[in-house]
This record gives C-alpha cells, sequence and structure tokens, in this order.
C-alpha cells in the first residue's frame, strides 16, 4: 500500500511537473507614451496657440521606458532606432537626428524629463516610440509525443503567436503638443519543440519588433508628408528658419534655357557648315 | 597616367561618393570650425539637397558638353582643382549656413568658355551674366529645389569668376578646335 502511494506521488509530481515546463499561456511586454509623459493620471494640458518649428530641425529619437526587464535590449533599440534614422537622416528640414538611449529617460519622468533629455541633447522635436507586444502560447496535437521524451527535442508540439505594435508620437518639445504620430505593427506565428521553445519564441519576440519598425518607417513617412500639407493648407504649425540660411548650387529653369539653346544653336549651325 | 585623366577621375569619384553618402557629412558647413573638416571643401561641391537638385544640375552638365564636345573634357578636369577655391569663398557669404551643389562649378565651366568666338557661346555668356546680375538683384526662384532651401548665387558668381580667370590665364582654355579638343590640355599646362 505504502509502495502504490509512493509511486502514485511520485507519477503525480513527475505530471506535475512536466505541466510546469510548459510555458504561460501569455505574456506582454509594454512602454507606453501616455503613461511616460502623464504618470499617475494627469491630463494633458491645453497651451493655445501653434507649436513654432524653427528649420531645419534638430530631432531627437528614443524608445519610452517601459517594462524593466524586457527583451528588447539597449543594443537591439539601437539598432531599431538608427533604422528609423537612417530612413528620415537626409531630409533637408532636418540638420540633424540623435538617438537617445532610454537609460537617459524616467520611467513616468513625463515633459519635465523629455525636456531634459532633449536639453542634453540639444533637439527640438522628440519621436517618442512606444510599443505593445503579446505573445500567445498554445500546445498543438502533436505535443502528445512529448510523453516519449525525445519528442520534446524534435516535435514542433508548442506554437507561438507574437503581435507586436509600434508607435511612433512626434511632440514638439517647447509647446508640448502632439504634432502627428503614425503606427507599425507585425504579427509572427510559428512553433517549436518545447526544449527549443524559449529562445525560438525570444527570437520572434525581437523579430515582430523587427518588423513592426519596418512597417512603421512608410507610415511614418506618410504622415510626415500629410503633416506637411497641413502646414501649408491649415497651418497647425507656425514654421520660422533658424538664423543662418541653407543654400544650394543650382542651375535653374533659365540657365538650363540659355545653355540648351546654346547647344541646339551649335549643332544645327554645325550641320549648316557640313552641308 | 596623364594627369589630365586622374584628375578627371577624381571627379567622377568625388561626385559618385557624394552621390552615395550622407549629405550631413559632406555638405558644407560655415562657421568657426569650418575648417576642421576640409574634405567638406571638395564634397559640399559634389553634393546635393535632393535627386531632383542633382538631376538639374547634370542636365546643365550635358548641356555643356552639347555646347563643347570633347573640349569640356580637360576643363571637367580642372573642377577638383577649384572646388575648394569655390567653397572657401562661400565661407564668406553673409547669412550662409550650410551649403550643397554643383551648379557653381558649372558655372565654372560656362566661364572657361569666354574665349570660344562662336556667336551661341558668346550669346550664352551674356545671359549667364545677365541673369546672375538679376538674381544678386533681385533674388532666384529654386524650382529644383527643396522648400526650405535658397539658391546661393554667389556660388554661380565665384564660378564663372574663376572660370573667366582660367580662360584669361590658361592659353590651353582659349581655343576649341572644330571637334572641340584644345591643342594643349590645362592639366599639361599646370604641369
Amino acid at each position: 500500500m505504502k509502495l502504490r502511494l509512493v509511486w502514485s506521488l511520485i507519477l503525480v509530481l513527475t505530471l506535475g511537473g512536466c505541466a510546469s515546463w510548459f510555458s504561460a499561456s501569455s505574456r506582454a511586454q509594454r512602454g507606453s507614451v501616455v503613461e511616460y509623459l502623464y504618470p499617475k493620471g494627469e491630463n494633458p494640458t491645453l497651451s493655445p496657440g501653434k507649436p513654432e518649428l524653427r528649420l531645419p530641425l534638430r530631432v531627437g529619437l528614443a524608445f519610452v521606458p517601459g517594462d524593466r526587464y524586457n527583451d528588447l535590449g539597449e543594443a537591439e533599440r539601437s539598432q531599431l532606432l538608427d533604422k528609423v534614422k537612417g530612413a528620415f537622416a537626409n531630409r533637408p528640414f532636418i540638420a540633424a537626428i540623435e538617438t537617445i538611449p532610454s537609460s537617459y529617460l524616467r520611467p513616468g519622468g513625463g515633459f519635465a524629463n523629455l525636456e531634459q533629455a532633449a536639453r542634453m541633447f540639444n533637439v527640438d522635436v522628440m519621436v517618442l516610440l512606444s510599443y505593445d507586444q503579446i505573445q500567445f502560447n498554445d500546445n498543438n496535437r502533436l505535443s502528445l509525443l512529448y510523453w516519449t521524451l525525445i519528442g520534446a527535442y524534435v516535435i514542433n508540439g508548442d506554437q507561438y503567436d507574437v503581435s507586436t505594435l509600434v508607435d511612433a508620437s512626434v511632440f514638439d518639445v517647447r509647446s508640448h503638443q502632439l504634432l502627428f504620430r503614425a503606427p507599425g505593427s507585425s504579427q509572427i506565428k510559428g512553433s517549436s519543440p518545447l526544449v527549443k521553445f524559449s529562445e525560438a519564441s525570444r527570437m520572434a519576440r525581437a523579430e515582430g519588433y523587427r518588423r513592426a519598425v519596418d512597417n512603421l518607417i512608410p507610415q511614418l513617412d506618410q504622415q510626415l508628408e500629410s503633416f506637411k500639407e497641413r502646414i501649408k493648407q491649415d497651418q497647425v504649425a507656425r514654421i520660422t528658419e533658424k538664423p543662418g540660411y541653407r543654400g544650394g548650387g543650382e542651375m535653374d529653369l533659365a540657365s538650363l534655357g540659355l545653355i540648351g539653346l546654346a547647344a541646339l544653336a551649335i549643332r544645327l549651325t554645325g550641320r549648316r557648315r557640313a552641308r | 597616367m596623364p594627369a589630365e585623366t586622374l584628375l578627371l577621375a577624381s571627379g567622377a569619384g568625388l561626385l559618385l561618393v557624394a552621390t552615395l553618402l550622407p549629405g550631413d557629412l559632406l555638405q558644407l558647413n560655415t562657421g568657426p570650425l569650418a575648417l576642421l573638416e576640409p574634405w567638406r571643401l571638395w564634397t559640399s561641391q559634389f553634393c546635393h539637397w535632393s535627386p531632383l537638385h542633382l538631376a538639374a544640375n547634370l542636365a546643365a552638365l550635358g548641356g555643356l558638353w552639347l555646347v563643347a564636345g570633347r573640349a569640356l573634357l580637360p576643363r571637367l578636369a580642372l573642377l577638383p582643382l577649384v572646388a575648394p577655391l569655390l567653397s572657401l569663398g562661400l565661407l564668406g557669404v553673409p547669412g550662409l549656413a550650410h551649403y550643397r551643389g554643383l551648379s557653381g562649378l558649372v558655372a565654372f565651366l560656362v566661364g572657361t568658355l569666354a574665349r570660344d568666338a562662336r556667336w551661341p557661346v558668346r550669346l550664352l555668356m551674356l545671359g549667364f551674366g545677365l541673369k546672375l546680375g538679376m538674381d544678386a538683384l533681385s533674388g532666384t526662384s529654386a524650382p529644383f529645389l527643396p522648400d526650405t532651401i535658397q539658391t546661393t548665387w554667389q556660388a554661380h558668381l565665384g564660378g564663372l569668376g574663376l572660370g573667366l580667370l582660367a580662360a584669361w590665364r590658361m592659353p590651353a582654355l582659349a581655343h576649341t578646335a572644330p571637334d572641340g579638343a584644345p591643342s594643349v590640355s590645362p592639366a599639361e599646362h599646370i604641369r
């Protein structure tokens, strides 16, 4: 009787142990721009007047501080920020884009912290990237074969489904006004054997951020163009030039016309002589 | 390798590099620290604000090729030598903070044609001079530049001036043969 009890206990514990191998059915990572800028449920204050943008702009680019222990390490963040920077660096109205490490921003730091960082990096406009990633884990029918132990190494019995949203909010630092925003999203589904599940799903989460940022860049570009149109038509912001203008050596239509006419005349007179 | 070929290759290399690399690294930045990054004296003349800006300047270069033919080659070879002189001159332009563009060098090429006696070239020189005077007096339009960039007519003035000087001081630039080839290459003349 005692032996049977001992065996039953061993069986229950073993099964319980196996069950505990499985990851939680979902996990989420968040960095919210609202929680960063308006901690303790503060309400946004409406400032009268239009934001004044002094061209060329110096732009700061940062992830909002979020969950402390998440998959998005500083090196990975820096790579993603560099990707966004690369896509916008050559715009003539942008003097420079500075990527700001997360360590310069405090969770719940609000606009006071944003202004500190902006002063430190000498930027006029901040692009804050907030993120929301959720991963769902499920077992499929093949997971039954895990009981063979070898199955846990070779059978793709665990599935993950990672949804990522990255949102870029562009703020004028001086007026605290949101100029425009753009979202980017991705969804990655996959499966792996039990023993590799942690690594595979971690890679999928990192890939989810990369794809969401790739998806964000064209949307941000589109919103930027739309914002430029709104400045022209609705005058949503006042544009001024910083002291010192930017010049271009350009052959305008008149100069091109003169050169073109001279070339044409030479060709025509050359032909007449040849006859 | 002849000096002219070397200079032509340098000019083409500068244009290629300046087109491929970020303009921020290559543009001319005026101010007290301007000479701390001396490569900008060369690269700023070859980099552009936008593909349209580059296309307009290359179109002007193509037009000059039709005007001067092969005689343009020795003149083109001078561009890497003239670029820093033009940039140094632009450091003194009041209010100018940053500069990019090839048109100052295009104006230089126009200037080097000063001793070409053919009437279309004479008319081109006259028209170019008048246009420059009007730009200086009343400002200039910039159809091929992005919204926030202004045309720097001083670059055209400096380029034209340097071109006229070269045409006056370098006998090799005095004549263009019927096929456009000068008798002596200016690069040979410099040596």
